[in-house]
């Protein structure tokens, strides 16, 4: 299928490489379909999850262990289900950034990871109890400290 | 809204699989026990719209990827 993508045109992506999130993401509960977008040129350890079905909406997202975060959230039995996963292998664990105009302000939602089964290629994001992680992980102030 | 009076102690049963216990109240703040099944997602009503709020504004930004990356290495 063809995706018209926010920031990348026009991009051909196989239908069933597309991750499923049967409950939507939230605030955007009708986007049940996304592609997982990455510059292979490069190392950038940042992806695009770019809705299949419209150009809106297209998060920046990026797996914490790529810069260094210590992560290692409890995945209970309900999130496994969610993404109906049966090994730990299998799971893949992203978070989304917000990323202002000022790159220093990056903040990155620790406290709500897209949770997806790579092998299925379901995907939900949650909500953790941990009260490690924060909604608003502000990484170079961190990295600063 | 169904509005109920419970002691501490005292439960309620939704449905057939949930029951909520009200463990403690101490001044304004109850401690609620949950029991229910798997299935059923329990979740602070407050954290669900930041999540929201958190996503819209992830969504509604220009972003130049490359420069993002660029910028994260000097970490």
């Amino acid at each position: 299928m063809i995706i018209k993508t926010k920031y990348l045109g026009y991009v051909e992506a196989d239908e069933n490489c597309l991750l499923k999130f049967p409950q939507g993401i939230y605030g955007f509960g009708d986007a049940r379909r996304f592609a997982l977008l990455k510059d292979l040129t490069n190392s950038n350890p940042f992806m695009w999850l770019q809705n299949a079905d419209a150009p809106e909406p297209c998060f920046v997202v990026v797996e914490p262990q790529k810069l260094r975060i210590d992560y290692g959230p409890d995945i209970t039995a309900q999130m496994a289900e969610k993404i109906s996963l049966d090994s730990e292998e299998d799971l893949r664990i992203l978070v989304i950034a917000t990323v202002p105009k000022e790159y220093s302000l990056l903040s990155l939602n620790l406290k709500c990871p897209v949770l997806i089964n790579s092998a299925k290629n379901l995907a939900s994001q949650v909500i953790l109890e941990d009260e490690r992680y924060p909604m608003r992980y502000h990484i170079f102030q961190e990295a600063g400290k | 809204m169904l509005v109920l009076t419970r002691r501490a102690g005292e439960s309620l049963l939704i449905g057939d699989g949930i029951e909520l216990t009200v463990v403690e109240i101490q001044g304004d703040k109850i401690k609620i026990g949950i029991n229910a099944p798997k299935s059923v997602s329990i979740v602070r009503k407050e954290l669900v719209s930041e999540a929201e709020n958190f996503n819209r504004e992830a969504a509604c930004a220009r972003i130049d990827l490359d420069a993002l990356g660029v910028a994260i290495k000097k970490l």
